[in-house]
């Protein structure tokens, strides 16, 4: 009942988050999803009805999070059930397919609406899927940089240069024909740069990945654990479910803390000040 | 799309090779629930069926159309503004429609179980200038609260009748585990809800602790499958008198028949519900159909040509009312206690404690013309106290919701252990050594009335009988414990009991099994 009481002394305190993935059909949400959970990847998968429920644990340093993943179908037709899923979240992957230029729209619209109308603390990150089917040197590298909070979780890979290796990317959309390394293989649409962008002006968590190879999955998971404020976190019951608690505490802690560069240190202990 | 899951997993040997377009779920796939149905009330046609999901599924058209005529209340009433969430019986007379649940509890083999959320919404493009229609769950569980629950959840923020809504419902009801004994924690629509599914459906008090104010915004954290739905709070206002709980409690206790009428069949059909719960852990053993129409199928309950037994019903039509009343006048068993629902207009209603043999039936108390209730013969000696603080909260304003509730489910519940433990204590000693099988189940030696009520009169009941002298209690005690021995009721009780306990011996067994073999 307590909100707090999860925070006690113990162990390791482990608290359940519920995180929510929404992005247009195809883009990979499921894949990543059981990626993540079962380390596994099948192709072809046939597309999610309604919502799948999945957990995973994920462990920190100092604490246990235990994900209540919720993987929304991204077919239109269901769309209108999404607020029932992202309702009390704590997180929200957002998800793109970075060889279609129009999913990263569909991923901004569901960015305004959670900014809208989700939790007022929920920590969201922008995640480019499929990035086993850029270009691979330098991009799959360079994708790896989660410019904001997040990627210092794990051996923070790039930083600042990530943004400048990133450049490899393809102007803005279009045709990944001739830009870069063509070798017949470069199917990108979405510049990482581009979606980079946008994910810092937003102060969302940003990370490239690839479901097929594994390539960041955990590592976005692990950043969205860190970044979870702790005054958030509750027992392993009953989440979000109080929703009068929370309320402006929460929100500055999540949102100051995970924009710009600025508290690149800050998510650590999950706390912006 | 479900369609391709469903591929995956059908028992091949199940598939007959004559059918193969047909693409029925198969029927581990209904655990849970058979369907979802929504009906359309269409002004020209009557209630219609708008769509049943899964597609497949293989009601007969009777029982569509009795799943129609259930759906929707029968008075119109044009300021109906909120949902209404009532629930119904119907005989399963879909050969095609099994529920097979691999583990307790397995369901009812003979009944449908139907959980409606209705919505009347402001048209003008309609003739009536209403949009109305309703929502059903219909599964072969009486896990009425939970299944409430889960409509309410899917129709708070949507419409009643949304194709893909009820697709991702049944899709994710399709990957919780089978229902078994204990608690459950599923995963529906973005939140978890925990269920606990007791041994029996007449466990006492189910849900009384979950109901507490301090769940958060109406949403109960754990729902017991079988928990009443009827709050007592929201009841209790439309009782025509607080001592007529006793007078149905007794009722039902001896398993006699009774009619609710009300004005809505929400508050029948939950009236029926919270009724039928006073009497726990006796499962009343008469017919229990929380909400029929005039539509419906009255032979199950022994009218119109079925055989006669005794019934608990919800109704909400005073014609209604006439025709079941006369369809049981020649019935020896006597003629059904109605209650009456009415609200009364005024701030304390309920301050009239007559006793029943100075009713005087007015015309305002029973609609048609209609004639209240004769004087009832009552056994259980009322409880002054216990009335006296229903009262004094009912006057109350600042009346916190579920203090009603808590109050009189406590009450019954400890009455109704009361009564039962002198029929306890005796059949416990009249188990004998020579009744243990070699299973190591003990069995109860053949009952007698009149040992049980030497032993009655011997060791006494803590309940308090009726009368002014100890000769007419007495005589009240041994007629109220004699009814029920000979009442339905005492034999679905003793089921009951029997079944546990061998559950339980069995479960005992495996733990001690091998200390207890010399």
């Amino acid at each position: 009942m307590v909100a707090d009481s999860g925070a006690a002394s113990g162990p390791k305190p482990s608290s359940s988050v519920k995180l929510v993935l929404l992005g247009e059909a195809a883009v990979g949400k499921s894949s990543l999803v059981m990626r993540f959970v079962n380390n596994d990847f099948q192709e072809n998968k046939e597309p999610t009805i309604g919502a799948a429920f999945l957990t995973q644990k994920c462990n920190l340093p100092t604490r246990t999070i235990k994900f209540e993943i919720w993987d929304t179908a991204g077919q239109e037709r269901f769309a209108s059930l999404a607020p029932m899923y992202y309702r009390n979240a704590q997180a929200a992957l957002v998800v793109y397919d970075i060889t279609k230029a129009a999913s990263l729209t569909k991923a901004q619209h569901w960015v305004a609406e959670l900014q809208r109308q989700a939790s007022p603390g929920i920590v969201i990150a922008l995640v480019g899927n499929k990035s086993d089917l850029a270009a691979s040197p330098n991009n799959s590298g360079s994708s790896s940089s989660g410019g904001s909070g997040g990627a210092l979780s794990d051996a923070s890979t790039a930083g600042d240069d990530g943004d400048a290796a990133s450049s490899t990317a393809v102007g803005d959309g279009d045709d990944g024909d001739e830009d870069e390394e063509g070798e017949g293989g470069d199917a990108r649409k979405v510049a990482t740069k581009v979606a980079k962008a946008y994910a810092d002006e937003e102060g969302l968590l940003f990370f490239e990945t690839s479901a097929k190879t594994g390539l960041n999955v955990a590592e976005v998971f692990t950043a969205i654990a860190n970044a979870i404020p702790e005054t958030s976190l509750k027992g392993p019951r009953g989440v979000g479910g109080q929703t009068h608690l929370g309320g402006g505490r929460q929100e500055d802690a999540a949102r100051v803390n995970l924009t710009g560069g600025r508290d690149a240190a800050g998510p650590k202990e999950g706390c912006a000040c | 799309m479900i369609m391709e899951k469903l591929k995956k997993v059908l028992h091949p040997h199940r598939r007959s090779r004559q059918d193969p377009p047909r693409q029925d779920p198969p029927n581990h796939l209904r655990h849970w629930a058979v369907a979802f149905v929504v009906c359309n009330f269409n002004v020209d046609v009557g209630p219609e069926v708008e769509l049943v999901y899964p597609p497949s599924t293989q009601f007969s058209s009777s029982d569509l159309s009795a799943i129609c005529f259930n759906s929707f209340p029968e008075r119109q009433d044009t300021e109906t503004e909120e949902d209404l969430a009532f629930h119904f019986t119907i005989s399963n007379n879909s050969p095609d429609i099994r529920l097979n649940s691999p583990c307790s509890p397995y369901g009812s083999a003979s009944n449908l179980f139907g959980c409606c959320i209705f919505r009347q919404e402001f048209d003008d493009t309609m003739k009536r200038s209403f949009n109305q229609k309703t929502l059903v769950l219909i599964s072969s569980h009486e896990f009425t609260a939970f299944f409430l629950h889960l409509l309410k959840q899917i129709t708070s923020s949507s419409v009643i009748s949304d194709p893909a809504t009820l697709e991702a419902t049944y899709s994710q009801m399709l990957t919780w585990p089978a229902p078994s004994l204990g608690r459950h924690e599923l995963p529906f629509m973005g939140s978890t809800i925990a269920l606990e599914v007791a041994p029996h459906p007449a466990f006492p008090l189910q849900g009384l602790a979950s109901s507490s104010p301090l769940a958060s915004n109406g949403r109960p954290i754990t729902i017991y499958a079988y928990e009443p739905l009827g709050s007592w709070d929201d009841i209790m206002p439309f009782m025509p008198c607080l001592s007529d709980l006793d007078v149905v409690y007794e009722k039902l206790l001896l398993c006699e028949s009774v009619i609710v009428l009300a004005r809505s069949p929400q508050l029948c059909s939950e009236t029926v519900s919270a009724l039928v719960d006073l009497i726990r852990p006796i499962p009343y053993a008469g017919d229990v159909k929380p909400y029929m129409t005039m539509q419906s199928e009255f032979r199950s309950i022994g009218l119109d040509g079925g055989t006669p037994r005794p019934f608990i019903i919800g109704i909400t039509n005073p014609f209604l009312l006439k025709r079941v009343l006369g369809a049981t006048e020649n019935n020896e068993r006597g003629r059904p206690h109605v209650l009456h629902l009415h609200g009364i207009n005024g701030p304390v209603p309920i301050k009239r404690h007559h006793s029943l043999r100075h009713h005087t039936p007015s015309a305002l108390d029973m609609p048609g013309g209609i004639d209240s209730h004769p004087s009832t013969k009552k056994f259980v000696k009322s409880d002054r106290t216990f009335i006296q603080s229903l009262d004094s909260i009912l006057r109350a304003d600042s009346r916190t919701k579920t203090a009603i509730g808590s109050l009189v489910r406590r009450h019954y519940a400890e009455l109704t252990a009361q009564y039962l433990a002198p029929v306890n204590r005796y059949l416990a000693t009249s188990v004998s050594p020579n009744f243990i099988s070699s299973g190591g189940n003990y069995r109860y030696a053949n009952f007698s009335e009149t040992d049980f009520l030497h032993s009655l009169s011997k060791y006494g009941s803590s309940v308090k009988f009726r009368g002014q002298s100890p000769m007419q209690r007495h005589k009240a005690r041994d007629g109220l414990y004699e009814s029920f021995c000979r009442s339905p009721n005492f034999y679905s009780w003793l089921d009951m009991k029997l079944s546990l306990e061998k559950e339980a011996s069995v479960g005992l067994l495996g733990s001690n099994s091998a200390a207890g073999v010399s």
